[in-house]
């Protein structure tokens, strides 16, 4: 029942699989359940990531250009400059972090509003990007084929490598969240940010590491995007942010300075992103099993999802006072 | 002539209008057919200046609008989808479209008004939803219509001036009126600086929310029909995506605050011509839009510097 | 001495907040610090914490002189705050909050066990039973103010720092939180004390100071000083001769009642209020810091949702919280915060001055706007350079003459003034002031709400005093002796303490 309350996403999801399982044989299956984690990998690590920089009070709005700034990095690296895999990514996640790194600090040390900063982020990210390569940049070499082609077999049900690096990025995130003071510490600076000073939380310190963890998210989310396609794209990963935003939003991280005790109940904030972007991901099977629904009603039944999640929120803040 | 530079220096539609006679001066100077350019520049740039138009209006009040590309697509797809499958007028078809991004404007400002959801994450449910509703609307693929009184919107002329020319100067005097002829400016500007200031000295400031959205979404769905008209179909995937971006970009450089409180309505205009000038002579120099992207970054970076620098040199004075 | 501030000075722009103050604890003791707001209480208490830098003075901690560049640097001298404002996290845990930025840790990240047993440890010190993993936001405000407490004590602080502990509390909470206060000192604990309940700081501390306008006034061993000599150091008050008005043909109680407030309670009044503001007349309103009288006027004028009674003016009743009636049925106010309240402060003098005036989606005309608004600027006497200039950049004075002046384009029938000579130079003090007595004169009620006392009783006819949050007697400032006042501010029980 608490878990209920903590986390409204969970009836949602349960009630939206019941429909498609009621509706749809076959929908109710182990594949089906798992290929979720494969296709919502590159929005699902690009989402944990934003709900670091939310849950702290801020705003990302470059993780969309930073993840296709990554996979065409990871490109470059592996089909131009002869990196071994290892090598090509871990530069490509330092670099991301360090996108990350430096918007927070314009951010902090120039008391910036996050949004302008982050968006000058996307135009400029992008930009270098393009100018990287126009096209898509295929990715060829076999080592990567052998990556990507990992996977794990559940019986019918095959956890493909994107989502492999999903569930390791949550789960290792999750840890770091449950054993590590710093979400405490992001807690803290989003929920009031004065009195986190004053109770002797490093403000800057801990802002940073959150802008920093979401450039590294949307590099590793960039990773998944290259193990997917098999390549790096410069136009790949538009709106990503914004989508992975909803996502956050829907599991229950409040947006802004001066949230209501709404973000205290949903605390952790990654359990509850997860299962937002479950509910996208079974938004979308349910109108790609209906068959004849237009992919227009994907976005009008995310869109609805947001709303009806912003006013419980509402009601349910109105309701605790 | 000392002091009267310094005010010019210090006016908020200054770097704006700085870039846009740089650029302008650059383009004078090293293309023969210079007119063409500039008509160029006002008729491709059109859609982002009146959406600048409403963003002003909505940044004013404290707010944001993300959703601004989204009712673009929703009224391109209305207005095809009227065109091709109703016998309506044209007359007709722009005003029903108006009206939709009106009440979708409404929606966004009942949102924040009434509901107390802040702008941004308000105004991104209709961002998620509305590109999907435009395709709901269109059936899914692009819509192409041969309608000339239409298609005059963005391409006919009226005594030699390009009708988009003629749109957006219609425009921006009607909503420079509204905004310096009327109140609602001032009030915009009271709700933005201090909200429980303006409430306690008796402003309505729900209803000046809602106007400044609903305006701001009626904008919207003009410029999605400019584009429409434009080339002819509706492609509800793609019309306006980012532009929303674009629109709060023009408004900041042209000396708009996200904190709220500063209306500019020429200073918008200016910063989305110079936005504008800026990707046309980087393609006419022949460099693409990675590098229109990056100058873009760098400008929004320099503009809220100096705005930070500025308020700071403001507060220590007083 | 264990602490001892020598000499702390601190200017904001245009603002002197602290002039060469001095402050000292022992250990064992409970040294109070009272002041009206603009004292330079929190402001000393915020360098002493770490939470603002020391520019001017010396803080010395047992003999040696120290510095704190944040609060961090505080705790870990033994120097813990119980701020004003709670400081919590409302999402987080009980466990969670007390820990805060020294959560503890074993090999792999924090120790959660050992998080949850230091807490309730912490918590068992001041014999409280919480669940530690509820979100700290959950409990009641006493008792997220008691666990703040725990917090400072478990940082074995030496020297605890509450700033109004008590103003949220109820009479019982408040009376628990003073035992504890003594049983600290008993422990050796140095408790400085900030507060406005006289009774409270009468009963708890050995030794009081008293700060006015960022100046120390003096220090006073409780057993040398009375509850009514602290008010008047306080506010500042010589035996002065007090000009006594009575205006108007008739004397007050013949002319009929405009505004109208019967059994007023809401949020900051607890018992019901009845307020009744005559047609040309000053209704003073006189109260310690935390009486209620702001609170009063925000439920009259809507700014706050009454939960009880109701406000009548000219015999039509207003909504509750709603604003735009009141103004609409001819209601003004200028509200104590001017910064955060009232004015805009990026706009223009002349758009601050037609703010009340001007009517939605209305035509504009340039031209009557200026003339207005230099009409209203010269009325007042507001100077500025030029009527586009921002507010901001006004002095204090100018600054409340334009929140005047705007009401007055309205031409209300009531006007609700809140500390209208806060922070205002002596002239433009004069000038308020007689131009309250002239719209009184013009047939406009005023309820003037001061905490300067003088500034009360010589500009009302009859002065409304509240003590502890509700209205305890109406005096006649023609009648009633100074002392009345004084001592009806000060509340029940004004014989010399032991």
């Amino acid at each position: 029942m608490k878990i209920l309350r903590r986390y409204p996403a969970l009836i949602a999801l349960v009630l939206l699989v019941a429909l498609g399982a009621v509706l749809y044989p076959g929908f109710l299956s182990a594949r089906v359940a798992v290929d979720l984690f494969s296709d919502g990998a590159v929005l699902g690590i690009a989402a944990l990531g934003a709900t670091c920089v939310l849950i702290c009070g801020g705003l990302d709005l470059s993780i969309g250009s930073v993840m296709a700034g990554s996979s065409v990095l990871l490109a470059v690296l592996l089909e131009r400059a002869g990196f071994g895999p290892v090598a090509a990514v871990l530069s490509v996640l330092a670099a991301g972090a360090a996108c990350g790194l430096a918007q927070g600090a314009c951010i902090h040390f120039l008391s910036l509003p996050p949004f302008l900063v982050t968006l000058a982020g996307m135009f400029l990210f992008r930009g270098i990007a393009l100018s990287a390569a126009e096209e898509s940049i295929a990715i060829h070499a076999p080592v990567w084929g052998t990556l990507s082609g990992l996977e794990i077999h559940f019986g019918p049900a095959v956890l493909r490598a994107p989502g492999l690096l999903f569930v390791v990025a949550f789960s290792m995130l999750a840890l770091v969240a449950r054993r590590s003071a710093l979400f405490r510490h992001l807690h803290a600076l989003g929920g009031d940010e004065r009195a986190a000073f004053l109770l002797g939380v490093p403000v800057c310190r801990t802002r940073l590491i959150a802008y920093a963890l979401s450039g590294f998210c949307a590099s590793l989310s960039g990773v998944a995007f290259a193990l997917t396609a098999s390549a790096g794209s410069s136009v790949s990963g538009a709106g990503l942010e914004l989508e992975a935003i909803a996502a956050a939003v829907v599991g229950g991280v409040a947006l802004g300075p001066g949230r209501g005790r709404w973000s205290g109940k949903s605390r952790g904030g990654l359990g509850g992103v997860l299962l937002g972007v479950l509910l996208f991901g079974v938004i979308a099977d349910l109108i790609l099993f209906q068959g004849t629904l237009s992919a227009g009603w994907t976005r009008v039944a995310m869109g609805a999802m947001l709303l009806a999640f912003l006013a419980l929120e509402r009601l349910l803040s109105k309701h605790s006072k | 002539m000392r002091d009267r530079l310094r005010r010019l220096t210090r006016a908020r539609a200054f770097p704006a209008a700085a870039a846009l006679c740089v650029l302008l001066a650059w383009n004078a100077l090293s293309e023969v057919r210079f007119v063409g350019v500039l008509a160029d520049i006002v008729q491709r740039g059109a859609p982002v200046l009146l959406l600048a138009l409403g963003q002003t209006l909505v940044l004013a009040t404290g707010g944001v609008d993300l959703s601004v590309g989204a009712v673009m697509a929703i009224s391109s797809s209305l207005a095809a989808i009227l065109l091709t499958q109703t016998g309506l007028p044209a007359g007709a078809v722009i005003a029903i479209a108006i009206a939709v991004g009106l009440a979708l404007g409404l929606w966004n400002g009942a949102l924040i008004a009434y509901l107390r959801i802040q702008p941004i994450v308000a105004t991104l449910v209709l961002l998620t939803a509305g590109r999907g509703i435009a395709q709901l609307i269109s059936g899914g693929g692009i819509l192409t219509f041969r309608r000339p009184e239409f298609g005059a919107l963005a391409n006919g002329s009226f005594l030699g001036v390009p009708a988009s020319v003629l749109l957006v100067a219609v425009l921006y005097a009607s909503v420079g009126f509204l905004t310096r002829g009327t109140t609602l400016g001032f009030h915009l500007e009271a709700v933005g600086s201090n909200e429980r200031a303006a409430r306690l000295s008796g402003l309505r400031v729900g209803r000046i929310q809602l106007a400044a959205f609903g305006l701001c979404g009626a904008l919207a769905a003009l410029a999605g029909l400019v584009v429409c008209a434009d080339v002819g179909a509706a492609d509800a995937s793609h019309v306006g995506l980012y532009l929303e971006l674009d629109a709060i970009l023009a408004a900041v450089i042209g000396g708009a605050s996200l904190s709220g409180g500063k209306m500019c309505i020429t200073g918008a205009l200016l910063g989305a011509l110079a936005n504008q000038a800026l990707t046309t002579t980087l393609l006419l120099g022949g460099l693409g839009t990675e590098t229109a992207l990056c100058v873009k970054a760098a400008a929004v970076l320099l503009v809220v510097v100096l705005q930070r620098v500025a308020s700071r040199t403001g507060e220590a004075q007083a | 001495m264990l602490l001892e501030m020598r000499g702390i000075g601190k200017r904001f722009p245009g603002v002197v907040a602290l002039d060469n103050v001095d402050f000292d604890v022992r250990a064992g003791e409970v040294h109070a610090l009272v002041g009206e707001n603009g004292a330079g209480k929190s402001t000393l208490i915020k360098i002493l914490t770490g939470a603002l830098a020391l520019e001017e003075g010396a803080i010395v901690l047992d003999g040696r002189e120290v510095r704190f560049p944040d609060p961090r640097a505080a705790q870990r001298a033994g120097i813990a705050a119980i701020h004003q404002e709670l400081t919590r996290i409302p999402g987080l845990s009980v466990a969670e909050n007390l820990l805060l930025s020294r959560e503890p840790r074993r090999a792999w990240g924090i120790d959660r066990r050992a998080m949850r047993e230091l807490a309730r440890a912490a918590l068992a010190r001041l014999s409280l039973e919480l669940d530690v993993d509820q979100p700290i936001g959950s409990f009641s405000y006493s008792t997220q103010q008691r666990v703040a407490i725990a917090r400072a004590l478990d940082l074995n602080a030496r020297v605890i720092v509450l700033d109004e502990p008590t103003a949220s509390l109820d009479r019982k909470e408040a009376e628990a939180l003073l035992a504890l206060l003594g049983r600290l000192k008993q422990d050796g604990l140095a408790v400085v004390f900030i507060g406005h309940r006289l009774d409270e700081i009468i009963a708890v501390a050995d030794r009081i100071s008293v700060l006015r306008n960022g100046k120390k006034i003096g220090t006073f061993e409780r057993t040398a000083v009375t509850k009514l000599e602290l008010v008047e150091h306080m506010l500042g008050r010589e035996p002065s001769m007090t000009r006594r008005v009575q205006r108007g043909p008739q004397p007050a109680p013949e002319r009929s009642v405009l505004l109208e407030a019967r059994g007023l309670r809401g949020p900051g009044l607890e018992a019901g209020c009845d307020v009744a503001l005559r047609e040309g007349e000053v209704l003073g309103v006189a109260g310690l810091l935390g009486s209620g009288r702001s609170e009063l006027v925000q439920l009259l004028f809507g700014a706050e949702r009454r939960s009880a009674g109701s406000v009548t003016l000219a015999g039509k009743t207003l909504a509750a919280g709603d604003v735009r009636a009141a103004v609409d049925a001819g209601l003004g106010c200028s509200p104590e915060e001017r910064q955060t309240d009232a004015l805009l402060l990026e706009l223009s003098v002349r758009e601050n001055l037609l703010l009340v005036v001007s009517r939605a989606f209305a035509r504009r005309s340039p031209n009557a706007e200026r003339a207005l608004a230099l009409e209203l600027a010269v009325r007042l006497g507001v100077v500025c350079a030029d009527l586009d200039q921002p507010v901001r950049s006004l002095s204090g004075g100018n600054q409340q003459k334009v929140i005047l002046a705007r009401w007055l384009a309205a031409r209300p029938k009531a006007m609700l003034l809140d500390e209208p000579t806060r922070g205002v130079d002596v002239g433009a003090r004069a000038q308020i002031e007689a131009l309250v007595e002239q719209l009184a004169d013009d047939g406009m009620a005023v309820l003037l709400v001061s905490s300067d006392l003088d500034e009360v009783l010589s500009n009302s006819e009859r002065v409304l005093v509240l003590h502890a949050r509700r209205s305890v007697v109406l005096l006649d400032v023609a009648d009633a002796s100074e002392a009345a006042v004084l001592e009806a501010m000060a509340g029940p029980g004004v014989e010399r303490s032991a």
